[in-house]
């Protein structure tokens, strides 16, 4: 058995990899956030605006594009075409505009297109920007609150003393109610969050490294994907955060596979046992990407497609957080518990 | 044969078949689709004093009466209907006959029938999905909980004066405790909704300083609409910038409201104007949000009584005499409306406005439903080549199908719009069902572990399973409320999916799997 044996020679060497991968994605973002002042780009159902969708065939898109910049100079805009996947046909256009509104941008649209835009043959989508920043506020706290439940949930099936569970129960809800009501607004309570955080992370090493695995393979998830994200310069929409959602629970999958495996079994040696774990979880996560590829080729849904792309790069991503990183911090765990 | 015996015996297997029934009831395909749904009954007119009944609220739509017959004319869809209700001249006879019953009215100038597609199933699409326009209002200040049902009750009451149905006016909270009214109104809709929902309504009616009565049910009993004996425009005049119309319609005062009225003018100075009328010293100004809209002036003759009914007008102008009567006709729509259904305890400003054509909708859900086969049949042929058994990969993919149908019926039992989020959802149950199905299988077929029996291995499986479900579900408590209610359906419909998922269907595929993979 090769893969067996190259887990026992190399199971540490391994680690290096994902943790290369974690300083090269916060660098980037930082570098990111520097430039644009931003960890990543919003879209304007983000940060407010207009999206627009006209479904008549044949539009230039980028005579559209230059007299809109010229008649909007203070807006960002982009143009895209809509096409059908499967018959190739000219449906129209989709545009994203931020720093107007539809009542300033439609009558501008008509006169490009020399048509009257009814409902026929137009959509469009009018977001605050207040709301916007309301809304990039509460997916973040959703996104935050998410972690810290669920790292609790791992701790409660892979930690040991029911003492420490309570505990770190009530910091998290503590942690969780000091988020809705201040979220990251001035710094004192960052230190009290930092100082909570700190609190769960030496309770979660000291009692249940193979917990900590776990969450640190989805914050390489999630971090890595951001950083490739902001690097393609990708837009991010509502739905797109809600996708880093859906990673967490995909990603958890295959640690929580790995984990059972390696820890709860008794047959086998702890590299055969990974290796099983590695076919399974291999399955698993090619059966997704099958399904999401295909998904992603032929939808003709922009919401859809950004949600797709998004899993999509966060499950490549998986492969070497669960199966370089988090089955390297088990093997090592394992061997270290055992030989104590 | 005997295998497939076997698995029909078992009791999770059942359980999985009786929610696949009641899935399909709730869901309620119709197949033989035909006539025109009644969405709308308009109080007062004559299709209601024939009896015909607005459909009662939260009807499903697969329970909607439908119209099939005209004066002997098959209706087969709205544009028959179209076709036949222009073709029928005034004060001609109407005989409607519906699945439940047949009406007989004479037609006037409006049948005050509002009818819609008849639905196909009980399934309710999203607005992404069927076009519409949706709009969300968060209050200008802080409001209390009852202040917010109050916003709700007064927005539908508002809505539908107006005459718009098929309208869904909700309440919606968020993470960060911020209230906001989502309104969603399906199909095509006029540009004048923007108005009806941000404007407050504050309408009040004063003279001098004294407020004599204000809009809503206590102080206004009646409105005139509808009715062109009260209720109309009535002049129009040539300006320099165009044309002013003139709009009037009646409405009476509760008693209260006419005694505030007597007891205002009792001392007010009689003046005589220069055409020899003779008018109170103050006017009745008519304010909305606090825009003067109109003065009247008050005859000599009211001075001191308890008048009931008074009559309203206001201008509409407009650079042609068309649009001058259109504007007019718009500004007395939303003036009767704003009395009817009084003012809103607060201000509120729109802070995202939708409106989607239903062009692509169709488009859309064709699309769904061809990315979801493609899909499956991508997972089914993984799954094959892996496990080069075919009595694995089939079940897999009727288990994948049964929890779609599970998870649909759940959102039309729920009465919940299916949009692009929900949609997203499905998916990503479907997903991790498929994910959880490998554990089952590669945890049954583990030669390693010959010596556990199939049940044992199905109840480790079952470990992970569980300990999956736990921190997903976890994951996505959050985002219920986040958003103020826009992606709870996504939320919603991934938690719904992975707990039909962890509890039916997966149980019976193990099961199966049992069965077809003993010696």
């Amino acid at each position: 058995m090769k893969t067996t044996e190259f887990y026992s020679k190399n199971y540490k060497k391994i680690m290096i990899i994902p943790f290369i991968i974690l300083i090269i994605s916060i660098i980037l973002l930082q570098v990111h956030h520097s430039t644009t002042g931003e960890y990543i780009n919003k879209d304007v159902s983000l940060s407010g605006g207009i999206s627009a969708t006209i479904y008549i065939g044949g539009l230039d898109i980028n005579n559209i594009k230059s007299q809109l910049n010229q008649k909007l100079p203070n807006s960002d805009i982009s143009v895209r075409k809509l096409t059908d996947f499967t018959t190739k046909e000219d449906l129209g256009i989709i545009l994203e505009a931020s720093e107007t509104d539809a009542d300033t941008i439609k009558p501008i649209l008509e006169e490009i297109t020399n048509t009257k835009l009814t409902q026929d043959n137009f959509s469009i989508e009018e977001m605050g920007s207040s709301l916007g920043a309301t809304f990039f506020k509460e997916m973040i706290t959703a996104i935050i609150s998410a972690f810290i439940v669920m790292a609790w949930v791992v701790f409660i099936i892979f930690g040991k003393k029911i003492s420490t569970k309570i505990i770190n129960f009530i910091i998290s809800i503590i942690f969780m109610v000091l988020l809705w009501k201040f979220f990251l607004d001035n710094i004192y309570i960052i230190i009290v969050y930092i100082i909570l955080l700190i609190a769960l992370f030496y309770t979660y090493v000291k009692e249940s490294i193979p917990s900590v695995a776990i969450i640190l393979s989805a914050v390489l998830d999630i971090v890595a994907t951001l950083a490739i994200v902001s690097l393609f310069d990708m837009k991010i929409s509502t739905a797109g955060i809600a996708a880093f959602l859906m990673v967490l629970g995909y990603s958890i999958d295959t640690d929580i596979l790995l984990t059972t495996r390696i820890l709860k079994r008794k047959v086998g040696t702890i590299y055969e046992r990974t290796v099983g774990a590695l076919k399974t979880g291999l399955t698993m996560t090619i059966t997704t990407i099958v399904a999401l590829s295909v998904a992603l080729i032929f939808t003709n849904s922009i919401v859809l497609k950004q949600m797709f792309t998004i899993i999509l790069i966060a499950l490549i991503i998986d492969l070497i957080s669960t199966w370089l990183m988090n089955a390297g911090i088990l093997i090592w765990y394992y061997k270290r518990k055992n030989i104590e | 044969m005997n295998k497939a015996k076997k698995i029909i015996k078992k009791w999770r297997v059942i359980l999985l078949l009786l929610f696949l029934l009641f899935s399909f009831m709730a869901i309620n395909p119709q197949f033989d689709a035909k006539g025109v749904s009644i969405r709308n009954i308009e109080t007062n007119s004559a299709a209601a004093f024939a009896g015909m009944q607005n459909p009662p609220e939260g009807v499903s739509e697969t329970s909607r009466e439908i119209i099939k017959n005209i004066n002997g004319n098959e209706i087969d869809d709205l544009s028959d209907y179209a076709d036949v209700i222009s073709n029928i001249k005034e004060d001609e006879k109407l005989t409607i006959q519906t699945n439940k019953g047949e009406y007989i009215f004479l037609k006037q100038n409006e049948t005050g029938i509002t009818v819609g597609k008849v639905a196909t199933s009980n399934i309710k699409k999203g607005l992404e999905l069927e076009g519409g326009t949706r709009v969300l209002l968060q209050p200008v200040n802080k409001i209390t909980d009852d202040e917010h049902e109050d916003i709700i009750a007064v927005m539908r009451q508002r809505l539908s004066a107006y005459g718009l149905s098929d309208v869904n006016v909700k309440k919606a909270n968020d993470l960060l405790g911020n209230r906001y009214i989502l309104v969603e109104i399906a199909g095509a809709t006029k540009q004048e909704v923007k108005d009806i929902v941000a404007s407050q309504g504050k309408f009040e009616a004063k003279i001098g300083d004294t407020v004599v009565f204000i809009g809503g049910k206590e102080d206004i009993t009646r409105v005139c609409r509808d009715d062109g004996t009260c209720s109309g425009v009535r002049s129009c005049s040539e300006t320099k910038e165009g044309y002013v119309c003139t709009f009037e319609f009646q409405i009476t005062l509760s008693e209260r409201a006419a005694k505030k009225h007597a007891e205002t003018t009792k001392d007010l100075e009689v003046n005589l104007s220069g055409s020899g009328k003779e008018y109170l010293s103050k006017s009745l100004d008519l304010y909305l949000d606090d825009i003067k809209v109109d003065t009247l002036q008050i005859s000599a003759d009211l001075k001191g009584r308890e008048i009931t009914d008074i009559l309203i007008s206001g201008p509409g102008s407009g650079t042609t005499e068309q649009e001058g009567v259109q504007n007019a006709v718009k500004q007395m729509n939303k003036l009767q409306t704003v009395l009817i259904s009084g003012s809103l305890p607060t201000k509120l400003e729109i802070v995202k406005m939708d409106s989607i054509s239903p062009t692509l909708g169709s488009q859309f859900v064709n699309n769904a439903f061809t990315i979801g086969l493609l899909a499956v049949i991508a997972v089914a042929i993984v799954i094959f080549v892996r496990y080069r058994n075919i009595k694995i990969a089939l079940p897999m993919l009727g288990i994948g199908i049964s929890e779609v149908v599970i998870i649909i019926g759940f959102a039309a039992l729920i009465k919940y719009n299916l949009d692009l989020a929900a949609i997203a959802g499905i998916i990503a149950a479907v997903g991790t069902g498929v994910d959880d199905q490998i554990v089952i299988i590669d945890e049954v077929l583990s030669e390693k572990e010959q010596y556990y029996r199939l049940d044992q291995k199905i109840k480790r499986a079952f470990f992970i399973i569980m300990a999956a479900y736990a921190t997903t579900f976890a994951a996505m408590m959050p985002l219920l409320k986040a958003g103020a209610g826009l992606l709870t359906g996504f939320a919603l419909v991934t938690i719904a999916g992975i707990t039909i998922g962890v509890f039916i269907t997966r149980p019976a595929f193990a099961s199966i799997i049992e069965v077809l993979l003993e010696e």
